[in-house]
């Protein structure tokens, strides 16, 4: 599979670091994150983790630019401030969420073809079908794909245009083996073309090699930041251990 | 092709392919207007002494009742499986949202007007049939401001829960001037067969037309991208 990805032409990444800076957001009077920070450097994936409602879905958003913080700043590089230069910031910015973001009406092909006309990127259809293993099924409508073809369809969907940052979020859940694998090796894929990959996950049982760095979240607030340096699901029972013995 | 158009072009492409294999608004809406038609022959409008006066009225509310239809359901189709989010992510595609879904609309709509607008002349004011090219002009440009305030009022609602009841709510009063302006000059096409004397109508149309564009553009950026 990663054979077949390598055969896609990315362009270079456009940035080599992100970082989140005391990022706040309310949701109406409740704080939903508060003074959340990190760096995301290139060739790197990211999993954030947390408890349901701890803000993992939020901080993506917000790092997606489909919100804006209250307080604080996702930078680029150091230097630019996301929120201000949004319109280049997603140009280099590639998404993919819990929902398959498609239109079930349209075909495998058709969704395709439609994004990469928006991005205005003459992208290889084909190859990428074939590098999802859903070239048997292009001239299907979406509706009528398994969540896992869906889910894999989302994926190459927002790579179509090379974007630099990818975020996922909970992309694993519900997938089947075949689609975990294809995730697993897009993963791999873009860490090795520099890319800086941020992913909400609830699952703990990924390869070892996936996971590079943890933002560990709860109730808003960063609990642990940091490279990853055992299993995942090891380092989520120690930091909410350590919560709950400390609220007792 | 400018990056807009192109967008623009894909958009449209998308969404008329879309209605054409599902056939969901086109269908129901144009059911809605034989239903509304059918209710007005019965209520009397059809009647000898009031018909032709009524026409102008039984047209403009058939479009408005109609065109709620349309731009509830093509706005939806944007929100569901949270697609709105990955359009809006495409650097540029807000102006082309905004223009390709009242592009949509309009399409719609005018395809159902094609049949509604020579059934109410032939029911209501069968006379005045050969006036149907002039008053082309009025229902166009009515029907564009329409478009274009149903499609922001429809993409600012859309992601309340109760849209469907919204809509017409907020709808039909800002609606309310371009309306009496379309009646007015629809009665007086089908009365006189000139325009003349209706020109002041179809300057306030005109009007409202261009203040819906420039508000509606702002307000329907403000109500997608929260960036």
């Amino acid at each position: 599979m990663s054979g077949r990805l390598n055969r896609i032409q990315q362009p270079p990444p456009a940035f080599s670091a992100v970082a989140a800076e005391d990022l706040e957001f309310f949701f109406g009077r409740e704080l939903a994150l508060h003074r959340v920070g990190f760096e995301a450097p290139s060739g790197t994936i990211t999993a954030i983790i947390g408890p349901n409602g701890s803000g993992k879905t939020t901080l993506l958003r917000l790092l997606a630019t489909l919100r804006a913080p209250a307080a604080g700043v996702v930078r680029v590089d150091g230097r630019y401030e996301a929120h201000s230069v949004v319109e280049t910031f997603r140009k280099h910015l590639g998404f993919v969420a819990h929902s398959p973001m498609l239109y079930d009406d349209l075909s495998v092909r058709e969704n395709l073809e439609l994004f990469a006309a928006l991005h205005g990127v003459d992208a290889d259809i084909r190859t990428w079908l074939v590098a999802a293993a859903l070239d048997e099924v292009g001239e299907r409508r979406v509706s009528a794909l398994s969540r896992g073809m869906k889910q894999r369809l989302a994926v190459i969907r927002a790579l179509l245009h090379g974007p630099t940052l990818v975020l996922f979020d909970e992309v694993m859940t519900g997938l089947d083996r075949r689609a975990r694998h294809f995730l697993y090796e897009v993963l791999r894929w873009l860490r090795e073309n520099g890319r800086i990959v941020l992913m909400v996950t609830h699952h703990f049982d990924h390869p070892d090699d996936i996971v590079d760095r943890v933002v560990a979240l709860e109730q808003g607030a960063t609990r642990f930041v940091g490279p990853l340096t055992g299993s995942l699901g090891d380092l989520y029972s120690q930091t909410f251990a350590t919560r709950s013995q400390e609220a007792r | 092709m400018s990056r807009f158009l192109k967008q623009t072009s894909a958009l449209v492409g998308r969404d008329l392919r879309i209605e054409l294999r599902s056939l969901e608004v086109l269908l129901s809406a144009t059911l809605f207007a034989i239903v509304l038609i059918t209710l007005f022959v019965f209520s009397g409008f059809a009647e000898a002494r009031i018909a032709e006066t009524a026409a102008g009225g039984v047209l403009w509310v058939s479009i408005a009742f109609v065109g709620t239809v349309i731009f509830g359901r093509t706005i939806q189709r944007d929100r569901e499986s949270g697609i709105l989010d990955a359009l809006v992510l495409v650097p540029g595609v807000v102006n082309a949202l905004f223009v390709s879904r009242i592009a949509t609309n309009l399409i719609l709509l005018v395809a159902i007007e094609v049949l509604l607008l020579p059934a109410s002349l032939l029911v209501f004011a069968p006379d005045a049939l050969a006036h149907l090219p002039l008053l082309l002009i009025p229902v166009l440009l009515g029907t564009t401001g329409f478009c274009v305030l149903g499609t922001v009022l429809a993409a600012s609602l859309s992601a309340s829960s109760i849209r469907d009841v919204l809509l017409p709510i907020v709808l039909f009063p800002l609606c309310i001037p371009l309306m009496i302006a379309g009646v007015q000059t629809t009665r007086h096409v089908l009365a006189s067969g000139t325009l003349q004397g209706a020109v002041d109508w179809l300057a306030m149309m005109a009007a409202f037309n261009v203040t819906f564009a420039v508000l509606g553009r702002w307000l329907f950026a403000e109500s997608i991208d929260h960036r």
